[in-house]
């Protein structure tokens, strides 16, 4: 099947590259185990052929069916694996996280980034250096959805005397933001400063003040309007230069 | 929502500044980031906010091949004003399909300073609607690349077709003077406006 298999697909993909992808899935049996790993080159075909539902991928992926059907040993990959565009940081670190925890069957989360490798190959040099290798749910705990969705970007934090000198009680991210917050600092500051993600810095923000860690300082909204304010900061930008 | 807050620590936040914000508006490669660049105390950071899943898809860079990212970056600098006062400049996102994310930058802000290149003039309609329907007040500042004016300024304003009392001024985004000058216009502007009570 290995050599064979191969010589006849990729023609057989470039002839085709419209081959439904919903019809040709149940057709190879892929419910089964075992079936795929038989019929797994058709179902990588397809993969290759351009048609990508994300819940597919998804499948392959929770399977682990691709890693262990042997297509690296037999070069038998796609094009756009062949071409190096998957670094084995990104591709293998999640496939393992996925196989240990089986969080990918959660939201299709692996799936959903396959694609957008394959789709915009372009993307994905810059992706790669760009890809933090800690997900962004790792750091909240699963969470993505703040506590306090609407906490202004210039909202100030500052971190509670007492938890400065014990820093070792905190996780290593809240402990970054607690040290970051000695001095009052913006959410969109440690945004910038520590790389993380806005709605990322409010779930640890929202966290680490419901500890007690930090407080949180909402602008008012009414200063915007306020003719004091706003004469304040005429005074302070006519002062500049 | 509310937080916990501690009354021996009341010191603590009584150190934090009181933010003010103005927004940095305007189309793509307009002169944003140059212009908070170039009066802010430290070189503009850059925060990362992401795109839904589905607008990721939505994204497709492939067009432009040096724009590769499916996050939005805001672009924002910041003014120690006095020893109480920090002034944060956050530049929107340049394309107009990022409009969800512009709430989330605009709300509570002081005033906006809309961006245009004369020569790219529609570029600056999305910013134009948003603070018109939100109400923010904002000033349209024309960035005079190679310092000078393509099309005269009443032509400007007339095919911006802002209100009137819309202030409309020329600057140079490279010049830390003049970003000021157009920074107080909005202050002021913003000023008439609480004065007035509108």
């Amino acid at each position: 099947m290995d050599g064979d298999g191969g010589g006849r697909l990729r023609p057989y993909m470039q002839e085709q590259p419209d081959w439904a992808p919903a019809d040709g899935y149940q057709q190879d049996g892929y419910s089964g185990g075992t079936g795929y790993q038989t019929s797994g080159h058709q179902v990588v075909g397809q993969h290759a052929a351009g048609q990508h539902a994300a819940g597919q991928h998804a499948a392959d992926y929770q399977s682990g069916g691709y890693q262990n059907s042997g297509y690296q040993n037999d070069g038998y990959r796609p094009e756009g694996h062949q071409s190096g565009e998957y670094p084995a940081g990104d591709h293998q670190g999640a496939d393992g996280y996925q196989g240990a925890d089986g969080y990918q069957g959660a939201d299709g989360y692996q799936g959903e980034a396959y694609y957008d490798d394959e789709f915009d190959s372009d993307s994905v040099a810059a992706g790669d250096v760009d890809a933090s290798f800690v997900r962004p749910y790792q750091l909240t705990g699963g969470r993505t959805v703040p506590v306090d969705p609407t906490l202004a970007l210039e909202a100030q934090v500052v971190a509670d005397l007492a938890v400065l000198s014990q820093l070792g009680i905190l996780r290593y991210e809240h402990r970054e933001v607690v040290t970051l917050a000695k001095d009052p600092v913006s959410l969109a500051e440690l945004g910038a400063l520590l790389h993380l993600h806005l709605q990322v810095v409010r779930v640890l923000v929202a966290d680490l003040a419901a500890a007690g860690h930090l407080h949180v300082l909402r602008p008012t909204r009414a200063s915007a309007t306020d003719p004091a304010m706003i004469e304040r900061v005429i005074r302070g930008l006519s002062a500049i230069l | 929502m509310g937080y916990p807050q501690y009354s021996d620590s009341a010191h603590r936040e009584s150190s934090a500044p009181t933010p003010v914000k103005i927004v940095i508006a305007g189309g793509f490669g307009v002169g944003k980031t140059t212009t908070v660049g170039v009066i802010s105390d430290a070189p503009p950071l850059t925060t990362e906010a992401a795109m839904t899943d589905v607008a990721a898809h939505i994204d497709r860079t492939g067009d432009i091949p040096d724009k590769t990212t499916t996050t939005v970056a805001i672009d924002f600098g910041t003014i120690r004003l006095d020893s109480g006062l920090k002034l944060y400049l956050f530049g929107t996102p340049g394309q107009d399909r990022f409009g969800f994310m512009w709430h989330d930058i605009c709300v509570g802000a002081l005033g906006a300073l809309v961006i245009v290149d004369t020569r790219r003039i529609d570029d600056c309609f999305p910013a134009v609607d948003y603070f018109e329907q939100s109400g923010i007040p904002f000033v349209v500042a024309v960035n005079l690349f190679h310092a000078r004016l393509s099309h005269p300024i009443e032509e400007v304003r007339w095919a911006l077709a802002t209100n009137p009392d819309t202030p409309l001024v020329t600057f140079d985004a490279r010049s830390r003077a003049s970003v000021r000058d157009a920074l107080l216009t909005v202050c002021r502007h913003a000023l008439r406006r609480a004065t007035a009570g509108v």
